[in-house]
C-alpha cells in the first residue's frame, strides 16, 4: 500500500515540473472555456456549457496526458524497472490513473472557479456531479490506458489519441451541442461515451436538471462504467512494461473486445432509445 | 574445436569448497523467434561471491540474467534464485533481489530523493534512504533531479536503487559499460564492497580486465553457450598461448635474430615495441639481454605478459573478445 502510495504522489509531483502539462492541463481547458462564453453567451453565463467544458478537460488528460506519460516512460525504460519490484501490475497502473484522476479533477475545480468568475452558479448538485464527473474520467483514463497500450511511441500515441478525441469532440456532443447535430449525428453520438458524460454531467449542474435520477442518466452511468471497466481490464491484459513487447494476435483480439462494448453500449442506447437528448 | 565441444559439455569445475548455491540455472533457454539466443546455460553463483558473465555483445548475457530476474520468461531449463523458483515464486525473488539493468532510465524530472523513498516502499524491508545516499556519494545531489546527473552518478543511483531494500542478492548488467575510466573505479569499488557486506553477486560484463578484477568466478558466454568457468586463474591456467615477452629497445632489431633466442617461438614487431612468445621466459630474456648487448642496443623497457582471458576466449571460439 505505501509503495502504491509513493508511486502515486511522484506521479503527481511530476506533471507539475513539465510546462506542458500546465498548458494542455490547465490553460487549454480554460482557452475552451472563454470561447464557450464568446461562443453561446447563455444565461447563467456557462451553466449549459459547464458538463462539455469539463468533459473536454477530461477527454485530453485522459487522452494526452496519460497515454503519453506512460509510453514515454515505457520508452525510457522506467517501467522495465518497474518490472523488477515486487508490486503487481494492477497497482502500478491504478495509482497511475488515480494520480491522472487527482490532475485533471484539479483543472476541472479551476474550471469552476473561472466559470463562477464569469458568472456563473454553484452547480445545482455538486455532490451527483461529482459522482458523475468521477465516473466519466474513469471511462475516459481507461480509454487513454488502453491507447497506452497499444501505442509504440509518443507519436503513435497523438495519432491515436486524435482519433478518439476529435470525433468525441465533434460528434460527441462536446464542441457541438448534440441539439445541434444532424439526425445522422445524433445515431453516432450513440456510439461515443463522450455525449453519455456530457449529458449526465449537465443534468447535475443545471437547474431543471434531474441529476442522477433518471433513467438517462443511470443509463449514462452504465454506459461510461461499462466503457471504463472493460477498457481498465483490457489495459491490465495489453499492459506492456517495455517498447520492445509487440502486440500479439491475441492482444489485438482483446482490444477488439473493448471495442465490441462500445459497439454495444452504442446498439443498447440505440434500441431503447437512449441516444438522444429528447426529453 | 575439440576443445571448445569438450568445455561445452563439460565447464571447468571448482575445485575449492564451495558455499551453497545463491542462485542455480540449469539447461537454460531463450530464443527470440529463430533466433537462440541462450542454448542450454547452467551454472551455480555461491553465495557471498562475485559470479562473473563475461561474453562480447549479443552473447547471450543480457537475456540469461534477464530470465534470472523475470524479465524475460525463458522457453526452457529452470532458475532457482535464494531458494525460490523463478518460474513459480518470482515475487519472493523479487523481494530479495536487486538489480541495476544495463538499459534503465527514471523520470527526467524526479530526484534522487524521491527514486530513492519511492523504490524504498515498494518492498517491505529497505533501508534508510539517507545511509545509501551517503554510501553512493550522492548526498549532495539528493535534490537534483535525474536529467542533470551525470553518466557515473546515474549508475550510481542505479546501484543504490539496486540495494534499497537490502538484498541478499545482487544482479548488474553490464554495470560500468559507457563510463569513464574514473567512474568505473569508483564502481569497482562499491561492488567490491558489495561483497564485502556479504551479498552475492552476478554480473555480466564484456570488459576482461573488469571480469578478471571482481569476478570470483567467469563464465565465458558466446553465442548462448558457457564454453569454460572457473576462477579467473583456472581459466588463464588453461589456456595454451605461451607467456610472451614484450620489450622496446633503442635501435631496430631483426626479428630473424631474435628467432634464434633460447625458447622463442613466435615474433611480432610492432612500431614501437617486439612481442616474443616464449615456453621459457627466463631463459628468453637472459638470452635478450645477452643478444642486446652484443648489438649495442639498449633496452628501454621489458615485461612479461601472462596469458589473459582474452587468450582463452580466443582459443576458444577463434575469435576477439569484441570483434
Amino acid at each position: 500500500m505505501n509503495g502504491f502510495l509513493q508511486h502515486l504522489l511522484v506521479n503527481f509531483r511530476l506533471n507539475f515540473r513539465y510546462v506542458q502539462a500546465f498548458v494542455f492541463g490547465y490553460f487549454v481547458p480554460v482557452f475552451f472555456l472563454i470561447a464557450f462564453k464568446g461562443l453561446y453567451a447563455s444565461e447563467p453565463p456557462l451553466m449549459k456549457e459547464f458538463g462539455q467544458l469539463l468533459t473536454v478537460s477530461t477527454l485530453g488528460g485522459a487522452c494526452f496526458g496519460l497515454p503519453v506519460t506512460l509510453v514515454t516512460e515505457r520508452e525510457r525504460g522506467v517501467w522495465r524497472r518497474y518490472r523488477l519490484a515486487p508490486i503487481a501490475t494492477a497497482w502500478f497502473v491504478a495509482s497511475l490513473m488515480l494520480a491522472r484522476f487527482a490532475i485533471i479533477f484539479s483543472s476541472a475545480l479551476l474550471l469552476l472557479v473561472v466559470a463562477m468568475g464569469f458568472g456563473m452558479p454553484l452547480p445545482v448538485r455538486p455532490f451527483e456531479l461529482l459522482i458523475a464527473y468521477s465516473v466519466s474520467a474513469f471511462a475516459f483514463l481507461s480509454l487513454g490506458l488502453v491507447i497506452a497500450m497499444l501505442a509504440s511511441s509518443a507519436g503513435a500515441v497523438q495519432g491515436m489519441g486524435q482519433c478518439l478525441f476529435l470525433p468525441m469532440i465533434i460528434l460527441g456532443g462536446v464542441g457541438v451541442k448534440i441539439e445541434q447535430l444532424p439526425q445522422w449525428g445524433r445515431h453516432v453520438a450513440a456510439f461515443l461515451p463522450s455525449h453519455y458524460a456530457v449529458r449526465v454531467m449537465s443534468e447535475c449542474i443545471v437547474k431543471k436538471g434531474a441529476g442522477l435520477h433518471s433513467a438517462y442518466s443511470e443509463f449514462d452511468l452504465i454506459a461510461l462504467t461499462a466503457i471504463g471497466l472493460s477498457c481498465c481490464l483490457i489495459s491490465v491484459k495489453l499492459f506492456r512494461w517495455e517498447s520492445e513487447q509487440k502486440s500479439t494476435l491475441a492482444t489485438k483480439a482483446w482490444a477488439l473486445l473493448a471495442l465490441a462494448v462500445w459497439v454495444a453500449v452504442g446498439l443498447s442506447a440505440e434500441y431503447w432509445k437512449f441516444n438522444l437528448v429528447g426529453k | 574445436m575439440l576443445e571448445i565441444a569438450r568445455l561445452k559439455h563439460n565447464p571447468l569445475q571448482l575445485k575449492m569448497k564451495r558455499m551453497p548455491s545463491k542462485v542455480v540455472v540449469r539447461d537454460l533457454l531463450k530464443n527470440y523467434g529463430a533466433v537462440q539466443a541462450v542454448r542450454g546455460v547452467s551454472f551455480d553463483v555461491a553465495e557471498g561471491e562475485i559470479f562473473g558473465l563475461l561474453g562480447p555483445n549479443g552473447a547471450g548475457k543480457t537475456s540469461t540474467l534477464e530470465c534470472v530476474i523475470g524479465l524475460r520468461k525463458p522457453d526452457g531449463g529452470s532458475i532457482e534464485v535464494c531458494g525460490f523458483d523463478a518460474l513459480k515464486q518470482p515475487r519472493e525473488i523479487k523481494e530479495r533481489i536487486g538489480a541495476a539493468l544495463q538499459y534503465t532510465a527514471l523520470q527526467d524530472k524526479i530526484t534522487c530523493l524521491e527514486a530513492l523513498r519511492m523504490f524504498a516502499s515498494f518492498y517491505r524491508n529497505s533501508v534508510p534512504v539517507d545511509k545509501l545516499l551517503a554510501q553512493f556519494s550522492l548526498a549532495e545531489k539528493a535534490h537534483a533531479r535525474y536529467e542533470t546527473l551525470s553518466g557515473g552518478q546515474k549508475q550510481r543511483l542505479a546501484l543504490a536503487l539496486a540495494l534499497v531494500n537490502d538484498p541478499e542478492f545482487l544482479l548488474l548488467d553490464e554495470p560500468t559499460a559507457g563510463l569513464d575510466p574514473q567512474s568505473r573505479r569508483e564502481l569497482h569499488d562499491v561492488i567490491r564492497h558489495m561483497k564485502k557486506d556479504g551479498r552475492t553477486v552476478l554480473l555480466s560484463t564484456h570488459y576482461i580486465e573488469e571480469a578478471e578484477l571482481l569476478c570470483d568466478r567467469i563464465a565465458i558466454i558466446d553465442r548462448g553457450t558457457i564454453i569454460a568457468q572457473g576462477t579467473p586463474r583456472e581459466l588463464v591456467a588453461r589456456a595454451k598461448a605461451p607467456p610472451r615477452i614484450v620489450f622496446s629497445a633503442s635501435k631496430k632489431t631483426e626479428p630473424g635474430a631474435l628467432r634464434q633466442l633460447a625458447a622463442v617461438s613466435g615474433v611480432e614487431v610492432s612500431n614501437d615495441h617486439i612481442t616474443l612468445s616464449t615456453s621459457k621466459p627466463g631463459d628468453t630474456i637472459i638470452d635478450l639481454v645477452k643478444f642486446l648487448e652484443r648489438e649495442s642496443i639498449e633496452l628501454l623497457d621489458l615485461h612479461i605478459q601472462k596469458p589473459s582471458l582474452e587468450d582463452v576466449f580466443i582459443e576458444l571460439t577463434g575469435r576477439k573478445l569484441r570483434d
